[in-house]
């Protein structure tokens, strides 16, 4: 019987695990991504290839490892993602000609509903349609949890009076999120969580600066991969929005309903980015565009893009957000992580920046 | 009404089209110079450094354009439907094309930039986004029209000239010579339009193998029918996310079977997104059956560099 498991993003595993549980199927979870993963996708990958696929490598091959053969990843917008479909088949081939023979990947939700229910049927043992529908609305739902309380750590994090009462709330949290398996247990958690907010004793009167954070889907997710960009900022004193969320995208380009709307939400963003893009370089390159217009309209006094090496919608994000960053008179960060790239090199360029805002407010 | 349209990018494939299209609705297209040092200098001040050379030199076409004319013209190039058109089966074009009106408006906030949507099926140019285009300028529908198709004939002929003809764009559209040696073994010479004929940037890479007694048959040369064959072919059985990808493919498995090409140069821009990936699995399939020699290139590559890197692989291909 194959081992099943899922793309390395923050917490949509959680969303995942909550949908094979809920077909009664056995999902297993994704590894801590690390330096060893990095340094086995450099060594494997073909030698132009941009750093998500380099990381990538090593982290499926982690998962191979285990013994997951099959790795279910959802996709959006008739997979436009940059070069979403080449990304996958030239990791399957490499892992495949390592050995992996069996190693493939599932891409759901990104090409329309029919094709999507196909392959969820194929995956879970041929579930009847009103199974599959419960099963989507069972993933959305933890996907919506895991994204909401992301949001409130985020914004708890900068004003948190004792250091790490903030993520221990999260993971308490989140970890009850693994033993989903029905559509109306994500919101139960939820709500608990939300009352017990509450407990995370926080300055409220802090004088707090917000920055947007921005980058190609496939880096600003992983926390790892950008070197934990939120969490460095939030420590120091800096309000971050996560961009770009699952939710954003997977609820709100299949128009699934969802407590927060999130097909309403990702219209207003890509609305809000109609005056720096009419093109649609990658499915979510409007959507980044727009959230970090309107972090601006509600405060933010900076930008910060995290690029990698060899992303070409990172290259294209650039002199748009420098002219955004021109035209709301704030300054931009753009910080290039390659193969030999630094954390702390990382977190003294976040420092001067900061520094730089504050002055700047003097 | 002054249009520019700048000798770089997607010019060597679908100039005849746009200046076609653009003149009958009459405008007055204007013309970039071919690309020099100076004007790749002007590109390189202002554009990412990250960026692939095409784009570079791109950016200095944009320089030497936007004070000689009323609007620039860039095409957003989209999506390439086959069949159906089912979710997923679609081929794009590099990002770069799709966004670089929006990423030069960025840059240039005093130039007026057109961006009339470029979209195809099965192969064809669809009509809708031009005649869209040229109502937004007040054309008329029925002007639109006979614009669109003129310059959809204009284009095929252009296409087909350079199968029928075995002529390169360069030839047919700026009436260089390329003066091909008559006994001369063959090489096939595959890679972006915009790298392969612009000879500042690829540092007269044809003239190079001319020179060295080599006959060139490039991608453009080959019917689209094996071009789609060939891309078939690749090792992981489905065509690639990009429309040029596919199609440098098709070209280099068609040209590893023709017994009268001794060697293929595939020649990338350094950094290049759509290639990097497949470009690792294709060579490795092809090079078992022809000589294949990948030439990246920047705008540091350097004539001396260049020349032993070609010397050295035409000395390898068996007599």
């Amino acid at each position: 019987m194959p081992k099943y498991s899922s793309f390395p993003g923050l917490y949509e595993h959680l969303a995942m695990r909550a949908m094979f549980q809920y077909f009664g199927k056995q999902f297993v979870d994704p590894p801590e991504m690390n330096d060893s993963m990095l340094k086995y996708g450099e060594a494997k990958s073909p030698e132009y290839a941009c750093l998500p696929f380099k990381i990538y490598l090593g982290y499926f091959r982690d998962l191979a490892q285990q013994g997951v053969s099959h790795i279910f990843v959802h996709g959006t917008r008739g997979m436009r993602a940059c070069r979403y479909l080449d990304l996958w088949e030239g990791m399957q081939k490499t892992l495949r000609d390592e050995g992996y023979t069996d190693f493939t990947f599932y891409f759901w939700g990104g090409y329309g509903a029919w094709k999507s229910f196909r392959q969820l049927k194929k995956v879970m043992g041929g579930p009847s349609l009103l199974k599959m529908l419960g099963g989507v609305l069972v993933y959305s739902a933890a996907l919506e949890t895991t994204d909401l309380l992301n949001d409130m750590a985020n914004r708890a994090r900068p004003r948190e009076l004792e250091p790490g009462a903030t993520d221990k709330w999260l993971e308490k949290w989140l970890t009850k999120l693994k033993k989903v398996n029905k559509r109306n247990q994500p919101k139960k958690i939820y709500q608990a969580a939300c009352a017990d907010y509450t407990n995370i004793k926080q300055d409220k009167g802090k004088d707090i600066i917000k920055v947007a954070f921005t980058g190609d889907l496939f880096k600003v997710h992983e926390p790892f991969f950008h070197f934990d960009t939120i969490r460095k900022l939030n420590q120091l004193g800096v309000e971050v929005k996560q961009p770009e969320s699952f939710s954003l995208m997977f609820i709100g380009t299949n128009k699934i309903p969802s407590r927060s709307n999130y097909t309403r939400q990702f219209k207003y963003y890509v609305q809000k980015s109609k005056k720096y893009l009419r093109s649609l370089p990658a499915s979510y390159f409007d959507l980044g565009i727009g959230e970090v217009i309107d972090e601006l309209d509600n405060g933010a006094e900076g930008i910060i893009h995290f690029q990698s090496f060899g992303c070409m919608p990172d290259i294209m994000f650039k002199p748009i957000l420098d002219r955004i960053g021109k035209d709301y008179n704030v300054p931009v960060l753009h910080f290039m992580r390659d193969t030999h790239a630094s954390d702390a090199a990382y977190q003294t360029r976040l420092e001067a920046f900061v520094d730089l805002i504050k002055r700047k407010k003097k | 009404m002054k249009v520019g349209i700048p000798r770089a990018g997607l010019y060597y494939v679908y100039y005849p089209f746009w200046k076609t299209f653009l003149e009958t609705l009459g405008f007055e297209v204007v013309l970039s110079d071919p690309t020099d040092r100076a004007l790749l200098e002007e590109g390189l001040k202002i554009a990412n450094s990250e960026m692939c050379l095409p784009m570079k030199v791109m950016y200095g076409h944009i320089v030497a354009l936007k004070d000689k004319v009323d609007a620039i013209c860039l095409p957003q190039m989209d999506e390439a439907k086959w069949g159906a058109g089912k979710l997923g089966t679609s081929t794009y074009f590099c990002p770069y094309f799709v966004g670089l009106a929006d990423v030069m408006r960025s840059e240039f906030p005093e130039t007026e930039f057109w961006q009339p949507l470029m979209s195809f099926q099965d192969n064809e140019i669809e009509a809708e986004p031009w005649l869209e285009f040229a109502g937004r300028h007040g054309i008329d529908d029925t002007t639109a029209k006979r614009a669109f198709q003129k310059a959809k004939q204009t284009q095929q002929k252009y296409i087909q000239a350079q199968v029928t003809k075995q002529r390169t764009p360069l030839e047919l559209l700026e009436s260089k010579k390329i003066v091909q040696p008559k006994d001369g073994r063959t090489i096939g010479l595959v890679g972006r339009p915009y790298l392969v004929y612009d000879e500042q940037a690829n540092l007269n890479l044809i003239g190079k193998l001319n020179q060295r007694g080599f006959k060139v048959r490039t991608m453009e040369m080959l019917p689209k029918s094996e071009l789609k064959k060939g891309e078939k072919r690749l090792s992981w059985n489905r065509r690639s996310h990009w429309l040029l990808t596919n199609e440098e493919y098709g070209a280099i498995f068609h040209l590893g079977d023709q017994s009268d090409v001794a060697g293929i140069i595939y020649v990338i821009p350094f950094n290049c997104g759509p290639d990097f990936v497949v470009e690792d699995f294709v060579i490795r399939q092809v090079r078992k059956q022809k000589p294949i020699s990948v030439i990246s290139i920047d705008e540091s590559t350097g004539e001396a560099g260049l020349t032993t890197r070609v010397d050295a692989f035409l000395d390898m291909i068996p007599k």
